[in-house]
Parts: structure tokens; sequence; C-alpha cells
């Protein structure tokens, strides 16, 4: 794992993707989240088996899936609800590198 | 903070609703308040326990993707709902 670039969450937190620095198998996967998120009916066979082909195991695949489903799922709960603070949720927010087993 | 449609503050919780916040707080203990987007949950109190079980499951426990990846995936969703296209 590369060492976490602070910088990737102010990105991500703008759905700047081409600005993160990342790798660039951690990009393809947040295309796949976008997809999911913004049409997920758009899903195709190629995109998965591309995924699987930069190195993503089934497995991860489906947590991934149900982690971006999970957050459409609070979006729209809290927008529908009307919550104005967008840290609603109770996700601290990443400090960098990878957490210690909690 | 309140929402649109009510929740149940934890001042005025009672019953099953104050024992799942007791939990949680009990659970959580650097966090001196209930997220709003759990308070959404509060009318039913099962749903409110199942939610956070279900959430925190899928997040905090051991699994295929890393805890960073998680969260990153997490952010970049709320970042898309929240962008007008």
């Amino acid at each position: 794992m590369q060492e976490p670039d602070p910088s990737v969450h102010d990105h991500l937190s703008r759905a700047d993707l081409d600005g993160a620095p990342f790798p660039e198998a951690e990009r393809a996967l947040l295309r796949f989240v976008e997809t999911i998120t913004r049409h997920a009916y758009r899903v195709t066979d190629e995109q998965v088996e591309s995924l699987r082909q930069v190195g993503w195991a089934d497995e991860q695949l489906a947590e991934c899936v149900y982690i971006a489903a999970l957050f459409a799922f609070f979006n729209r709960v809290a927008d529908a609800f009307g919550l104005a603070d967008p840290n609603y949720f109770a996700s601290p927010p990443p400090r960098g590198g990878e957490p210690s087993g909690e | 903070m309140m929402a649109r449609i009510r929740w149940i503050p934890e001042d005025e919780a009672g019953g099953e609703i104050a024992d799942a916040y007791s939990a949680w707080k009990a659970a959580n203990p650097g966090r001196p308040k209930i997220p709003g987007i759990l308070k959404c949950f509060s009318l039913r109190p099962d749903f409110f326990r199942d939610v956070v079980g279900f959430s925190e499951r899928l997040q905090f426990s051991e699994g295929h993707l890393t805890r960073r990846q998680k969260e990153m995936i997490a952010t970049y969703v709320s970042a898309l709902n929240q962008c007008p296209y």
C-alpha cells in the first residue's frame, strides 16, 4: 500500500478523481464507484472484467458495491430529512495512514 | 441541528430509543453526540440498531478492502451525490 497522501481526501471530497494522486487500480475502482453512484444500470461485464485485470478480486469488488450502495442510502436519507451538515456521518475524516486495527 | 422530518432529540429520548442511544454512546466513547444521520432512524429504534450494526460491520470490520479504501469510496460517493450534474 502506498503512503497515503492527505490530499486524496480533499480531491475525493470535491469529486475530483483526475487530480487525486493514487494508483491506477484505485482510480479504476473509484470509476466503478462513480458508475454505480450515478447510474448503476450502466455497469457492464467489461468494466468488471477490466477491474479484475488490474488486480481486484471479486470479494473486493463486492464489498465496494456494498459500501457505495450504503452511502447512497445515507446520502438519500440525509437529503430527504434535510440535514444541513455535510459531516452528518459518523465516519471521522481520514487522517492519513492505514488505520491501526481498532 | 434539526431535520424536516421529526426525530427524537437525545434529551427527549425515552424507552427503546433511549436504550439504543445509550448503547451507541457506550460503543463510541469519543463521540459526545449521536450523529444526525443516525437520529434519522430514531422513530424506529429497531431500524436504528440495525443500521448502526450493518454500517459498522461493513465499514469497520476486517473485510477484503482496507478501511482506507472503504473511506475513499464513501467520501467519493458522498461528493458525487452532492454534486449536481
